[in-house]
């Protein structure tokens, strides 16, 4: 007897079917299915999550602003690389950017650079560094730059300094105007362009320091020793003799020089010219000589002061100053 | 028991609104029955199949754009399927079988009665998984050698030619078949 193949399997498959999905196979399905699912749709938004917050902590690291830091009494420019040093100087690398809020300073290195920060002003041990200061009240003082030959007064300006810690430097004015204030008081005036370099010059060492005394008049051959018992006021000096005359004027004319007063200085020597002992006159007229070649930078006055000097003197003891000096300033022979 | 086919198995749906909760309790049972089937009632393997299928189902659902689901879902089950058959075909599914408890999950014992039916499984089962499918989705399912190629990607000609071998084979096997397809 043959047997039908379909009719045969469609029996066993309505015999397979009939039972359905058996309950344990349900559930083992539901579950397979749907915790997975879930936990992954979880895992997925937990990924979203912390990378959102990712972002956002990066988004507000890269735009809020980064907190300046202070080093040695200065605040840092967020890149700035600087160095302490034993003396409280601050070493800065080359184009570092440094602060001084409260004085409205602005300090940018040029080269390696050391600066430390006083209380009378910002100090260049070394380096070369271009200084941005904000305008300021005349109430309010200059803020100083301190160097080695002096100190650098501003109210609001822009400038680069140059020490190289051996006594030498310079300040090089860009806009504004600033004071140089020598290691004797005076003071010198830069304008926008000029360079000022110290130490500044002097011309004859010995005879520019102001004499102290009468003592600093070497020599003075033609007169002994001046009792110290002897000294008397400058205002009486016509009273005594040559010497004290002579005490008196080089007293006077050392005030003078530490207030830049040339002109008041010119005056007194051309008065005094003619009186004292030859010696005292050959002195006064070789001060007067100075100080028109070096501080009033008159060589038309100076050329004929010298001159006239030379006649006077033909032998005299200056005479190597005065060539000098006159041939600096290009006088006819 | 009302045979279960393509056409008739799921109800179409023009709701875009899938939520996939839904679809599953409303399809698993039918897609488990496809399993079942094609796995020749290995429950295990029919349950590791709708499992796939209702991943695939949650995979594409979002962009699935279909007025027929229960065509949709009989298409990826029989594919589901037969990969899962030609799988175990390979020598290297072959040699998991073995280590495999899958050989105790067999059909039930109502089969063991019923000589002729277990009999006609057990030969279906022998055959290889295209000729297997392509014999099943007739028999069973009743699809035409046209809708067959079309569900697997084959053409008709291949169907044809799976069907010839499939009969060739039972018949080798002192079963008659009305070869009419």
């Amino acid at each position: 007897m043959s047997r039908d193949f379909k009719a045969a399997l469609q029996r066993a498959d309505e015999t397979l079917l009939a039972p359905g999905m058996p309950r344990a196979v349900r559930a083992r399905l539901d579950a397979r299915l749907f915790t997975p699912v879930r936990k992954r749709e979880r895992l997925v938004m937990a990924v979203v999550v912390l990378a959102s917050m990712l972002v956002g902590f990066f988004l507000v690291q890269w735009v809020a602003p980064k907190r300046p830091s202070s080093s040695g009494g200065f605040e840092l420019a967020p890149d700035a690389r600087v160095e302490v040093t034993r003396e409280a100087a601050v070493e800065l690398s080359p184009a570092t950017v440094v602060f001084d809020r409260p004085r409205g300073v602005r300090v940018t290195s040029i080269g390696r650079t050391s600066l430390r920060r006083e209380l009378r002003g910002i100090r260049v041990l070394t380096g070369e560094a271009e200084f941005e200061v904000q305008k300021r009240s005349p109430e309010a003082g200059p803020v100083r730059v301190l160097v080695s030959g002096g100190s650098i007064e501003v109210h609001g300006t822009r400038f680069t300094v140059k020490e190289t810690g051996a006594g030498t430097g310079s300040v090089a004015l860009h806009e504004g105007a600033i004071d140089f204030v020598d290691e004797d008081g005076v003071t010198h005036v830069v304008r926008p362009g000029e360079t000022l370099r110290w130490p500044l010059p002097r011309p004859v060492e010995p005879i520019l320091d102001e004499p102290e005394s009468v003592e600093d008049l070497e020599p003075l051959p033609l007169l002994g020793p001046l009792p110290k018992k002897e000294r008397r006021p400058a205002a009486d000096w016509r009273l005594f003799d040559q010497r004290v005359h002579a005490e008196a004027v080089i007293t006077e004319l050392g005030q003078l020089r530490k207030q830049g007063a040339w002109n008041d200085a010119v005056h007194l020597l051309e008065r005094e010219l003619n009186r004292g002992a030859p010696d005292t006159r050959e002195r006064l007229s070789f001060e007067l000589g100075l100080i028109l070649t070096w501080q009033m930078k008159d060589a038309a006055a100076a050329c004929a002061h010298w001159a006239q000097h030379q006649r006077e003197y033909p032998e005299g003891r200056f005479d190597g100053e005065v060539d000098r000096a006159a041939a600096s300033l290009g006088c006819a022979p | 028991m009302e045979p279960i086919t393509a056409s008739t198995a799921l109800p179409a749906t023009d709701d875009r609104v899938l939520v996939f909760d839904e679809l599953y309790r409303a399809h698993r049972d039918r897609v488990y029955a496809w399993a079942v089937r094609y796995g020749t009632g290995r429950v295990a393997w029919a349950e590791d199949v709708t499992h796939d299928v209702f991943l695939q189902l949650h995979k594409h659902l979002a962009r699935l754009e279909t007025d027929d689901l229960g065509a949709w879902l009989y298409r990826v089950t029989a594919n589901t399927a037969l990969a899962r058959l030609r799988s175990e075909a390979s020598w290297l599914g072959r040699l998991s079988r073995v280590f495999s408890a899958e050989e105790a999950d067999r059909p039930d014992d109502a089969l063991e009665r019923r000589d002729d039916a277990a009999e006609a499984l057990r030969l279906l089962e022998t055959l290889p998984p295209k000729e297997k499918m392509a014999v099943s989705m007739h028999v069973l399912d009743g699809l035409t050698q046209r809708e067959i190629a079309r569900t697997l990607g084959l053409s008709e000609g291949y169907v044809s030619k799976l069907l010839a071998r499939g009969w060739q084979k039972i018949r080798a096997a002192g079963w008659e078949v009305d070869d009419v397809a």
